[in-house]
């Protein structure tokens, strides 16, 4: 029997079928020198576009093979749907031999997963056009998605109990994320503290952190002084931290590193009497002249 | 906790039993961390209306700020050459990709499951995916012509943007169009055959099938264009070839399956207003099927074959289509006829919608036949501009009908009256503006912002055009404003069914709760199961 | 819960899923990457029409399409289409080991595809920006089929580690799923086989 839902997909692939054929033969394009006697036969003039253009020609062949493509993609899901009987109540259910089809199964657990997927793929996106390295970390960022997901969509379904699900999924995956996030977390606040640690004078340096860790220490104390600490408001300090450790980060990345004297004073590599080797911080060793590396070097701490 | 050993994943199969209800689930998190993180059907589709609601706004403001330009040809006005033809390019992906698609989508990701009757969408995360996808690719898109990139634009980099974003929101709306086909195909309620699904659900079905085959071939479309003009730039991607190449989704027949769902909302809201069992339900559902089929337009890439408008194929579906929307129309003519009509929003808002496919349709027909000299001619995007407005009428037409069991507070009803008049008249004028131009002989704007063959009363037409989608861009604002309120939770609420309805959604409360259905889905014998249940039917009926 | 010891097994089973769902929405993805394959290819038959209409020969000079390759490509893939057919067949049998050997071996038979596909790349000699656009169709519809099977071959895996952590034992539809993909990945490639390796 020809279910509804295939029906609409026979019919359209049948219609598409036809179309393309009609299609294949009326934008022309028959070749009279294969027929020689037969100018203007319908028969021969419809040849190729019957044929798939193996015997004859067919005209516009862009049109012709989209036709042909949807009419055999629009078949293909015809027949599933002829094959699972439209998916109605009674063979479902007889195919999970239960009385009636259970339902689909609602998701209850929120997860951010399916949200960093689609973030990774608009890293992956901007990295086409501008970096490769942003596609680099998009297919990193898309992968660690997928499996997240992957490992949420196993545990929702692991057992009837919602909570026993859930920890399931921690069982298997706080040894791997807990670690990874940890190394994350650390990779950045030393990269984006380091930064600012370059770009700013030493003996800035050494006095601002001095003053940063007498604040942190403060806000410590006083926290612990509060007989109680909404989870919100510390979430939001530590927000407010993580943001203010970006910018500075950022910050410092993009006003570079300050001159490093006793790094970049110039030595010469004894015995080799060859062209002045230069080791400025942050540049790849050259064999270019020292005053212009050296002016490079200051203008970059500009 | 300890995990002791494995278990099967699934119950062990009892034939004979009912499947035992599952507990019901919690509520899902609140905030924005719950937004991010749901799987909800209703949210993502709230979170779809409401941001392409605000595109649709945009793009229609930026679409007619294009067409004012062409009120004074002399001069420009608000644009500059070097620009015109990329916000009109933007305002086209907008207007389509960035508002009315994933508008219907987003009502069909949140009424679709509760219509057959399942307590949710299937592939829920993926359909949470969809979104946040389609919302950093449409960022993207955005970003891509704000930094001189578009189809055309000077910075290469921006311009590969802008193939990599679009392609982005082309597959984020084929996710949710599987999501939304998958679950009208396999997970209706018991005894709900695909002869007795909701309108709606059916032209969803029907649409997104068309959607994923255009998509398919745009993506194609996309993928060389964009290898090519990264590489040589040799044909596909150069600068002169890149638009048009795309153009074909904004043309004559595709554009016509943009306002597929249209017939659905327009079939659902009339039962609603007739009062009455639908009759010949059938018909209607072949009807929208057909209209789903003559509005496949991929092959129809007139970039590649110029005389295609001259092709057999293309006149005789171009003629064809007016006949379904003909037979749905009478369908609905004769339900009007024979019961009490209460003439609600949705009802007037859709029925102006069809009324402008169906111009949309004949005009189409017209642009088909050779000896009117139609072809090339602008006509062909007038046929596109009714088409849209249907669409945007579609959409408006969804909110009034469905605005309260989506918000849980009554959606202002009395603005809806206005909105008919609105988009109707905004329809015709947008659509005529170009019919008028196109039938005076005017060709399209050229890549360099320049018109050749200008028509004799092309200021006119434009002016027309202008007023048009200005008050098309009015009438979306006024959906807003009548939305608003519900989606602010202000306002008296809704009961459950505020309209009398004859399918499911309407047997759960408003706004559904997160399981969508406290009690048990009845078994369906007919299209109108709400109705079977009220009259105490148990026969079958179809 | 926390602190409790809770058995897995004294835990209450999953509701059933509902079947075919995720059938359906496979069939759909494939079919319509399917379709977007076949599209490329329509305008890479359009494009050679063109080119061999003007006289001229459709491969580029220097490029060059061998024919070993892509027919013991397309063997390759009809035979896995077989062992993942035995594999899913043998997962409803609740056969165990005769799955994971069909799956393994399916796993490695899209493995070796992408192999041949990648040497027959880097013989082709195929510019992409070839004058007459051969280059970027050829790369378009190549590229995205390898894809369309790399996503394939990705799917094979996660259900072959499902199968082998003891999931499908009531019903295989994941496996069945990937089968379903994976047909589909193998009638396009015969499209591509016929239209792009074997016509020229």
């Amino acid at each position: 029997m020809i279910t509804t839902g295939a029906k609409f997909y026979f019919g359209l692939g049948f219609l598409l079928l036809v179309a393309a054929v009609l299609y294949g033969w009326t934008s022309g394009g028959v070749d009279w020198g294969l027929f020689p006697g037969h100018l203007g036969d319908l028969y021969f003039e419809m040849l190729g576009a019957l044929t798939l253009g193996y015997k004859g020609a067919v005209g516009d062949h862009l049109g012709y093979g989209l036709l042909l493509g949807a009419a055999a993609s629009s078949t293909t899901v015809g027949s599933f749907m002829v094959a699972f009987r439209d998916a109605e109540d009674k063979p479902l259910a007889e195919v999970a031999g239960l009385r009636t089809a259970p339902p689909l199964q609602r998701v209850v657990s929120s997860n951010v997963w399916a949200t960093i997927s689609a973030f990774a793929v608009a890293v992956i996106a901007l990295g086409v056009a501008i970096s490769r390295w942003f596609v680099l970390a998009g297919v990193v960022l898309l992968v660690i998605a997928a499996l997240e997901w992957t490992i949420y969509a196993w545990a929702d379904r692991a057992t009837g109990d919602p909570d026993l699900n859930a920890n399931l999924r921690d069982k298997i995956m706080n040894p791997i994320e807990i670690p990874l996030f940890g190394a994350i977390v650390a990779a950045f606040i030393a990269l984006s503290i380091s930064r600012l640690f370059l770009a700013i004078p030493r003996l800035s340096a050494t006095w601002l952190f001095l003053g940063v860790a007498a604040v942190i220490f403060a806000t410590a104390i006083g926290l612990s002084l509060l007989p109680k600490v909404p989870q919100a408001a510390m979430g939001g300090l530590l927000a407010l931290a993580a943001i203010a450790v970006l910018v500075i980060g950022i910050v410092g990345a993009v006003n570079g590193a300050r001159e490093f004297h006793h790094e970049s004073e110039e030595f010469t590599v004894e015995g080799t009497g060859g062209p002045t080797e230069l080791y400025v911080y942050g540049q790849v060793p050259t064999t270019t002249g020292a005053s212009e590396q050296h002016g490079h070097s200051e203008e970059k701490g500009k | 906790m300890t995990v002791t050993e494995s278990k099967p994943e699934t119950v062990v199969p009892d034939p004979g039993i009912t499947p035992a209800q599952p507990p019901l689930p919690p509520e899902p998190a609140k905030g924005f961390a719950g937004i991010l993180g749901t799987a909800d059907h209703k949210t993502v589709g709230r979170l779809y209306v409401g941001v392409s609601l605000l595109f649709l706004t945009a793009f229609l403001v930026t679409s007619m700020l294009v067409k004012a330009e062409g009120m004074q040809q002399d001069s420009l006005q608000f644009l500059n050459v070097a620009t015109i033809f990329e916000v009109q390019t933007l305002s086209q992906i907008g207007v389509v990709f960035l508002g009315l698609m994933p508008a219907f989508l987003g009502l069909a990701l949140f009424v679709v499951p509760l219509q057959v009757g399942s307590p949710t969408i299937a592939f829920p995360r993926a359909a949470a995916a969809s979104f946040w996808g389609w919302l950093l690719g449409a960022g993207l898109l955005v970003a891509s012509y704000l930094g001189n990139g578009g189809p055309v634009g000077a910075n290469i980099e921006m311009v590969k943007l802008f193939f990599v974003a679009f392609a982005m929101v082309i597959v984020s709306l084929g996710l949710a169009s599987v999501c939304v086909i998958t679950t009208v195909a396999t997970a209706r309620a018991e005894g709900m055959n695909l002869l007795r699904v909701p309108l709606f659900s059916w032209s969803m079905l029907v649409a997104g099938s068309m959607w994923l085959l255009h998509s398919a071939a745009l993506l194609a479309n996309l993928l060389i264009v964009s290898i090519d003009t990264t590489h040589g730039q040799v044909l596909y991607g150069d600068p002169a070839n890149r638009w048009i190449q795309l153009t074909w989704i904004f043309a004559q027949p595709a554009v016509l399956c943009l306002a597929l769902p249209l017939l659905g909302v327009f079939g659902d809201a009339a039962i609603v207003a007739t009062r009455i069992r639908p009759a010949r339900y059938g018909v209607s559902l072949g009807a929208i099927g057909a209209v789903g089929a003559l509005s496949f337009g991929a092959y129809a890439q007139t970039a590649f074959h110029p005389g295609l408008i001259t092709e057999a194929l293309f006149v005789l579906q171009s003629l064809a289509v007016v006949l379904p929307l003909l037979v749905l129309l009478g369908g609905i003519g004769d339900s009007v006829r024979r019961g009490r009509l209460r003439v609600t929003s949705a009802f007037l808002v859709s029925l102006a919608g069809m009324l402008l496919l169906l111009g949309a349709a004949v005009a189409g027909g017209l642009y088909a036949i050779e000896p009117l000299n139609l072809g090339f001619t602008v006509w062909g995007a007038g046929v596109a501009n009714a088409a849209t407005a249907a669409a945007i009428a579609g959409v408006a037409a969804g909110l009034f009908h469905w605005g309260s069991k989506i918000w849980g507070h009554r959606v202002a009803e009395p603005i809806g009256k206005l909105v008919f008049l609105v988009v109707l008249g905004g329809g015709v004028l947008y659509a005529a503006g170009e019919l008028i131009a196109g039938a005076n002989g005017q060709l399209p704007v050229l890549p360099d912002g320049s018109v050749e063959n200008l028509a004799a009363n092309a200021e006119l037409g434009a002016l027309l055009s202008t007023v048009g989608c200005g008050l098309l861009a009015a009438g979306t604002l006024l959906v807003i404003l009548a939305v608003l309120p519900a989606a602010l939770r202000r306002g008296p609420k809704a009961d459950a069914d505020p309209w009398g309805g004859q399918t499911l959604e309407w047997t759960t409360s408003s706004p559904p709760h997160p399981a969508n259905f406290l009690d048990p889905v009845p078994e369906v014998r007919s299209p109108s199961p709400l109705l079977d249940l009220r009259e105490g039917t148990s026969k079958e009926i179809v | 819960m926390a602190g409790s010891v809770v058995s897995v097994a004294a835990a209450p089973p999953a509701p059933p899923q509902r079947p075919r769902t995720l059938l359906v929405g496979t069939a759909l993805t494939a079919c319509t990457m399917g379709f977007a394959i076949f599209s490329m290819v329509g305008l890479y038959l359009a494009r050679r029409s063109d080119v061999l209409n003007t006289g001229q020969k459709w491969l580029p000079k220097g490029a060059v399409i061998p024919l070993p390759q892509p027919n013991m490509m397309f063997v390759t893939l009809l035979i896995s289409s077989v062992t993942l057919a035995w594999g899913a067949y043998a997962l409803r049998r609740n056969d165990r080991r005769n799955a994971y050997v069909a799956l393994g071996l399916t796993a490695l038979l899209a493995f070796a595809y992408v192999v041949q596909a990648t040497y027959l790349f880097s013989i082709s000699g195929m510019a992409v920006d070839a004058s007459a656009g051969q280059g970027v169709l050829f790369w378009a519809i190549s590229g995205s089929h390898l894809a369309m099977v790399i996503g394939g071959l990705a799917f094979l895996l996660l259900v072959t580690l499902r199968a082998l952590f003891g999931s499908y034992r009531q019903s295989p539809e994941g496996v069945t799923a990937a089968a379903v993909y994976w047909s589909i990945t193998v009638g396009v490639y015969a499209v591509v086989w016929y239209a792009v390796y074997i016509t020229k």
